[in-house]
């Protein structure tokens, strides 16, 4: 039953990545959804629980993305997950809503300046502007907040 | 701790392999594709589905003016038509004369649109034909309406990925169709294209066309991009600076043309 629901919520937020929100762009922009439901999970059940799930999520987006290197995603999103689940233990409070905006935005900084330090060393082509992540982050916050709290609500019912 | 960053340099160590193979990488890529394109296909024609209705709803309203305006411009473009039917006629007697023949200048092939980048981080759609059909690196991709697409920038055997003239690193030599000023088509932070370098003396209109000029090598001349959208003269810029109204919905791209 478990991983049936898990299933079923992989494929909802792959068909909201696909299907829903390249329809729903704000200035080119919408929001990397796997990223925060991983950062999400890493502050709900830990890092140390989801490690298979970032590698393989991972791996699916470098390949999907086409990169010449394949990994640039799959360290990024490890790195940012375990940054977030850092900043949840050591600094800030658990189950506080302002505690999670601030991982969630900490973390969607550290995983685009990831990126772009990667994709500068590899020489491959990235759109990063301003603008566009300012927006990124508050679009991601607005869609990111109700998928934490459904996931929150989830885990605590099959806990 | 130490076991995080065990199982990172494992990670790594595991990826560097990866990419050292020859082949390994872009066959895997292959790989998952040919695994994922219908899923990823099959949601986003659903989420189209849904988009295109509620824009339907949302523009009801306005459908009696712009029935008006299409009706205007289906008069203006039918003796459009004849002009270039006599045109074409034209123009084929002096290709015969001078022994040029249309499958000469240009192959054609038709891919449909598989999968785009789902981090919206890059503009780049995945097409479904590779190095297997004859595809290569640089190859001009045109929307069904002739309209410029992008350039292809990573082939693999069954699948290759299209970077949108709208992305960062795209900058495209381009002709105003009737005044014939040169300029260069590039992306703006708000992830729409302009036109760059037009000098503040050309007089221009809205509504002109955009065509490729060709002088950049990477296009061939005459390849429709867009029409002219805003004009922005401001004092604190040497060049102004058009907007343009792309002809292609980058979001909506189903199927292209690829120019071989």
């Amino acid at each position: 039953m478990k991983i049936v629901s898990i299933i079923i919520f992989v494929l909802f937020i792959l068909f909201l990545q696909i299907g829903i929100l390249p329809n729903l762009q704000i200035v080119s922009v919408y929001p990397n959804l796997f990223l925060l439901c991983f950062v999400g999970l890493t502050i709900l059940i830990g890092e140390k629980k989801l490690f298979g799930w970032i590698i393989a999520f991972g791996l699916f987006l470098d390949f999907y993305s086409f990169y010449s290197i394949i990994g640039i995603s799959t360290t990024a999103i490890f790195l940012t997950c375990f940054l977030a689940q850092f900043l949840n233990q050591r600094y800030l409070k658990k189950e506080n809503k302002l505690s999670v905006i601030l991982i969630f935005i900490t973390s969607l900084i550290f995983y685009e300046l990831l990126l772009l330090i990667a994709f500068k060393i590899f020489g491959i082509g990235y759109d990063f502007y301003p603008l566009g992540l300012v927006v990124k982050i508050v679009y991601s916050l607005i869609l990111g907040l109700p998928i934490f709290y459904t996931m929150k609500w989830y885990v605590g019912k099959i806990k | 701790m130490k076991k995080i960053f065990l199982i990172l340099f494992i990670l790594i160590i595991v990826l560097v392999i990866i990419n050292l193979i020859p082949g390994l990488n872009k066959g895997l890529g292959n790989f998952v594709y040919k695994i994922f394109s219908p899923i990823t296909r099959l949601f986003s024609n659903i989420g189209k589905g849904f988009a295109n209705f509620f824009h339907v709803l949302a523009s009801i309203s306005n459908l009696n003016k712009e029935n008006i305006s299409l009706k205007e411009k289906n008069t203006t473009l039918e003796s459009e038509i004849i002009t270039l039917k006599e045109i074409e006629k034209e123009n084929d007697i002096l290709k015969k004369a001078l022994n040029i023949s249309k499958l000469d200048q240009l192959t054609i092939d038709v891919a449909s649109v598989v999968g785009k980048d789902i981090q919206g981080l890059q503009d780049w759609i995945l097409i479904n034909k590779g190095a297997k059909q004859g595809l290569m690196v640089g190859m001009t991709i045109i929307s069904a309406e002739k309209a410029l697409v992008g350039r292809i920038s990573d082939v693999s055997e069954s699948f290759s990925r299209v970077m949108l003239i709208n992305s960062k690193d795209s900058n495209i030599a381009a002709l105003l169709e009737n005044s014939r000023v040169e300029g260069l088509v590039k992306r703006n932070e708000g992830g729409g294209i302009f036109m760059d370098f037009i000098p503040k003396t050309e007089k221009l209109e809205p509504g002109e066309r955009i065509i490729t000029s060709g002088t950049d090598n990477l296009y061939s001349r005459g390849i429709f991009i867009g029409t002219v959208g805003t004009i922005d003269l401001s004092d604190n810029q040497i060049f102004q600076k058009i907007t343009i109204i792309p002809t292609v919905n980058f979001s909506k791209l189903e199927q292209v043309l690829i120019i071989k």
